[in-house]
């Protein structure tokens, strides 16, 4: 028995001193990904577009590791693109609505008055609708592609952060540092960028951090809707969605791009766990080392 | 107005207003001046408006009434504050009571000091800022070595020295310590009073010295103002006021100082100051040359 509580105690230890190495590790799959995404032209083994009816729906092989599409395009080729244009459009929503959320939220309760509350009242306008299907009427109004899907999931999206740097910037608004960096002769530009947003972007990165995963899937998923990227572009959301029908019979045509959206998924996610873990005050232990 | 003056204050009226229909009278008609080069005390229990006057002198709030002029600039005006902001700023700096919320948690110590100096452009070069830097913190006796350190990393007496170095770094006239070693332990308490009549003695800088501890204020003070519920009820020179005090409340805080005699302090009775025993005029008057009371009279 005691032994066996022994063995519990070891294993809280080992987890508890862990999370420098899983934070390295989640980093380095991170930047793996992102060399992908980065150099995905150089790595694809066949150009994604070309078509070869000849070969189409072929299963995986050693020629084709993840099989070809209907039009005989290499389906391998077609998943490291169209990660790139997943992680790509996602990782650029996720700096717009960072930046943009970040600098209402900041803005509006640094000065307060009317413009606060007539900002928050339209946040709270977009809070209250279900994101995705507000997202969608947005999508559909504009003309299709990739940067309206984006502009569609921005518009739903960047209430959360405003609302966080509104939070932290009310906090901090009235400390002594502040008042002493005015009566130094700060102004107030001066004072929000050396001052306030060092102090409230922790919070923000995390948030930005974790949402990074879900804005993929929900880029990806207005895709597979019909309302992000548009075919012949190769875009994990619409290489699911045109390979739908084949579920039953050409399975690798939707599981791979599948597969391909689950890994940046978890990867992002993960890592932001794991940033998050890290940045909490509570542990302390991960500081010190 | 006299030019002499480094501060004046006269009238000074500070309301807030606390929900409807009703006002918390902060600061209510205080008017003291401060000469050059002078160390003016102003004590008073906890939230009699000591720190609102500092923060209404600094032009933090704009007062509900009365006037407020540094060297001749009437900073209680909105526009002439506005008009002259880089002025005053250089004029005059604020140290604040909490050193750990006066203090970016987010910047080292030589970001901190440098800060006004970089924000009034003082030092272009930023080599000879950084030389003034570390000068600065020599003078108010901090370790070099702390240049990196941030304000969590410090004691309470090192944040307290960053915070001087941070005001005097400027050079300003007037120097307002809103209770600037109450947070701090006696022995730190001394050497932060030793340290702030050093730098008195070598720039010559005035000060608004606010306190609570009578003992304290008597050590550094040329002048001392006596403040109740936001109202100024004695102020002399020092020596006056202690010899002489002619406000009850005065002699009760007086009567309340510690004396380093056991024996003293077990026989002591003080005697709570008690509002309603006396009536008080309004205005202040002036007994002998300088020594301004309220004149009270005991039911």
């Amino acid at each position: 028995m005691s032994q066996g509580k022994n063995v519990t105690v070891r294993k809280q230890k080992i987890k508890k001193k862990h999370i420098k190495a899983r934070l390295a590790f989640f980093l380095f799959l991170t930047v793996l990904l992102l060399l992908t995404v980065i150099f995905a032209e150089q790595i694809c083994p066949y150009d994604p577009n070309a078509q070869d009816n000849s070969l189409s729906l072929q299963p995986p092989s050693f020629a084709h590791p993840a099989g070809t599409d209907r039009f005989g395009r290499d389906m391998l080729s077609r998943i490291i693109v169209g990660l790139r244009t997943s992680v790509a459009s996602t990782l650029t929503l996720v700096a717009i609505i960072t930046i943009v959320g970040t600098a209402a939220g900041v803005l509006c309760s640094y000065f307060g008055g009317i413009a606060d509350a007539v900002v928050m009242r339209i946040s709270d306008v977009c809070l209250a609708f279900p994101g995705l299907v507000f997202a969608m009427a947005i999508a559909a109004l504009l003309n299709g592609g990739i940067s309206s899907a984006v502009f569609a999931l921005a518009v739903i999206s960047w209430p959360k952060y405003a609302r966080i740097a509104r939070s932290q910037t009310l906090a901090q608004k009235n400390t002594d540092y502040i008042s002493a960096a005015r009566l130094a002769g700060g102004n107030s530009l001066q004072i929000i960028i050396k001052h306030i947003l060092p102090n409230s972007m922790g919070p923000v990165l995390v948030t930005s951090m974790l949402d990074i995963g879900t804005m993929l899937m929900e880029l990806a998923g207005l895709s597979f809707l019909g309302l992000g990227a548009q075919p012949p572009t190769a875009e994990l959301g619409n290489m699911m969605s045109g390979g739908r029908s084949m579920l039953q019979t050409y399975p690798w045509v939707i599981i791979g791009p599948g597969i391909a959206i689950f890994a940046a998924v978890v990867i992002f996610n993960l890592l932001g766990d794991t940033i998050r873990d890290y940045m909490d005050p509570r542990n302390t232990k991960s500081r010190q080392v | 107005m006299s030019e002499e003056y480094v501060l004046e204050v006269s009238h000074l009226k500070q309301y807030f207003p606390i929900r409807k229909n009703r006002i918390v009278k902060a600061v209510d008609d205080v008017s003291f001046h401060i000469g050059k080069g002078e160390i003016f005390g102003l004590v008073g229990e906890t939230g009699c408006g000591k720190s609102t006057v500092a923060r209404t002198a600094m032009g933090m709030y704009h007062p509900s009434g009365g006037e407020v002029y540094l060297e001749g600039i009437r900073i209680s005006d909105k526009k002439e504050y506005r008009r002259n902001k880089k002025r005053i700023q250089k004029k005059m700096q604020i140290i604040f009571q909490d050193s750990a919320a006066a203090l970016d948690p987010r910047m080292t110590v030589e970001a901190l000091i440098a800060e006004p100096m970089v924000l009034s452009k003082m030092y272009p070069d930023k080599k000879e800022l950084k030389k003034e830097v570390l000068s600065l913190m020599e003078q108010v006796g901090l370790d070099t070595g702390y240049c990196d350190k941030y304000p969590a990393e410090l004691s309470g007496g090192q944040r307290q020295r960053t915070a001087i170095a941070r005001a005097i770094g400027i050079r300003p006239d007037l120097i307002v310590a809103d209770e600037p070693v109450a947070s701090l332990d006696v022995s730190i308490q001394a050497q932060i009073v030793n340290l702030f009549m050093e730098l008195q003695k070598k720039q010559g800088f005035s000060f608004l010295f606010i306190a609570h501890d009578l003992s304290l204020v008597q050590f550094i003070s040329d002048r001392i103002g006596v403040m109740r519920k936001g109202k100024l009820v004695e102020m002399a020179e020092t020596e006056e006021l202690f010899n002489n005090p002619c406000h009850p409340y005065t002699r009760c805080l007086l009567e309340s100082m510690p004396v380093p005699d056991p024996v003293y302090e077990r026989k002591k009775t003080v005697t709570e100051y008690c509002e309603s025993d006396y009536e008080e005029s309004d205005m202040l008057e002036e007994i002998s040359a300088g020594h301004m009371v309220r004149k009270t009279i005991k039911k």
